[in-house]
């Protein structure tokens, strides 16, 4: 299967470094031809411009050059895994607006003719998230978590078919240990070779 | 009252500028002080940068000297007394631009502080007493309700922590908006007016 791995991250080394290519090194030993998109990296510019709202709008369906390559991406994924830090019990602001620029009408869904959502990414079957809290579990289920709840119970909806979401996160970040790190590590490749 | 207006739309000719219009009467009609700032209109970056990343933690002044784009948003954010969102809810939260607002003003100092040996982070912005959010939904209640209202969550939860711990808030949203007519956008402006009177009394 295609399996596309969605890093978000301001800082190349830091430990969510790490918990992609842990993702990339799984998703790969099962078998999948693995592809990246490193937000952080290309320095992305999560802003969805004045024409590019209006284009959507209208349900154009045209898609800028510099996003081309992500809507290619998107539409062959079988898989697809975000990588992150959660932000104010959301992802970053940066994926976040990943999300609202390349799943756009014709890509992600249409409006059918009494304007109701149908989905069209035919090939989605997975979605995972992966990511870290400094705050403790219970903090977090009092907050929510709303990056995952986003990324798994909303984009579901453009797909097709069922979707079965996953999601690992390292809570207490703040606390953790070189031992704990490690061993989410592990965890985030073992899981990630069995989607 | 001394209200603080984050509008985030990338046009001027939309109905989210329309209720952020209708925000900004009703505030100066009943004679309060108001700021609005126009996020698009002033490419405000939402991206958090490395820099910010590395020194997350430390002395506020000389982060600010680092970034001197946000010393006017701390700024506003302890003057006012009242914090009004307006913004359109995409993917079921606020547009990244103002989630990336949130990422990068919402700083160490300024909204936060974890004071040595605690165990968890104390508000700094209790001067924060209301918090108000104006948005737009395409899809139904009903749909939201499903996909879990991640924005109002945010907002209402991660943010409201933030401020007074008696903070109040209010949610005035319209639904629905893609099988809107004009008929139902001026109706829905009428009852989101008469809503924002109740709030800014």
């Amino acid at each position: 299967m295609r399996a596309l791995v969605v890093h978000c991250h301001p800082v190349e080394g830091s430990f969510s470094s790490a918990l992609r290519d842990a993702a990339i090194r799984g998703l790969s030993a099962a078998g999948h031809h693995v592809d990246l998109v490193d937000l952080g990296a290309r320095g992305f510019d999560p802003v969805m411009k004045t024409p590019e709202w209006e284009s959507y709008v209208a349900m154009s369906g045209s898609i800028p050059d510099e996003l081309a390559d992500d809507v290619a991406l998107v539409r062959e994924a079988g898989i697809i895994v975000f990588v992150y830090p959660t932000w104010w019990s959301a992802t970053p602001a940066q994926l976040k607006g990943w999300v609202e620029r390349v799943f756009m009408p014709t890509v992600a869904f249409s409006l059918d003719e009494r304007n109701r959502v149908s989905p069209s990414l035919g090939n989605l079957r997975r979605i995972a998230t992966v990511t870290t809290f400094g705050s403790p579990r219970a903090y977090t289920v009092l907050m929510n978590d709303n990056g995952s709840r986003l990324l798994r119970r909303t984009l579901r909806l453009v797909a097709v078919h069922r979707v079965r979401t996953v999601r690992l996160a390292l809570f207490r970040m703040d606390r953790s240990t070189e031992q704990s790190r490690r061993r989410f590590v592990a965890r985030v490749e073992k899981r990630m070779a069995r989607l | 009252m001394r209200a603080l207006v984050v509008f985030a739309h990338p046009s001027s000719r939309s109905f989210v500028a329309a209720l952020r219009d209708c925000v900004l009467n009703e505030l100066t009609r009943n004679g309060h002080e108001a700021r609005h700032r126009d996020l698009y209109a002033e490419g405000f970056s939402p991206v958090f940068t490395a820099y910010e990343r590395l020194n997350h933690v430390g002395d506020l002044e000389s982060k600010l000297g680092h970034l001197p784009e946000l010393r006017s948003h701390v700024d506003d954010l302890r003057w006012c007394d009242t914090l009004v969102l307006v913004y359109p809810t995409w993917w079921s939260a606020q547009p990244a631009i103002l989630k990336g607002w949130i990422d990068r003003v919402f700083m160490n100092h300024v909204a936060w502080v974890l004071p040595d040996g605690a165990a968890r982070i104390s508000p700094l912005l209790t001067n924060v007493r209301r918090l108000v959010v104006v948005t737009t939904h395409g899809s139904s209640k009903t749909v939201n309700a499903v996909q879990g209202e991640s924005g109002k969550r945010i907002a209402f939860r991660s943010m409201r922590a933030m401020f007074h711990p008696r903070v109040r808030t209010r949610w005035i949203a319209v639904y629905g908006l893609d099988k809107s007519t004009d008929d139902t956008r001026a109706a829905a402006l009428r009852s989101v007016q008469r809503r924002l009177r109740r709030a800014f009394r």
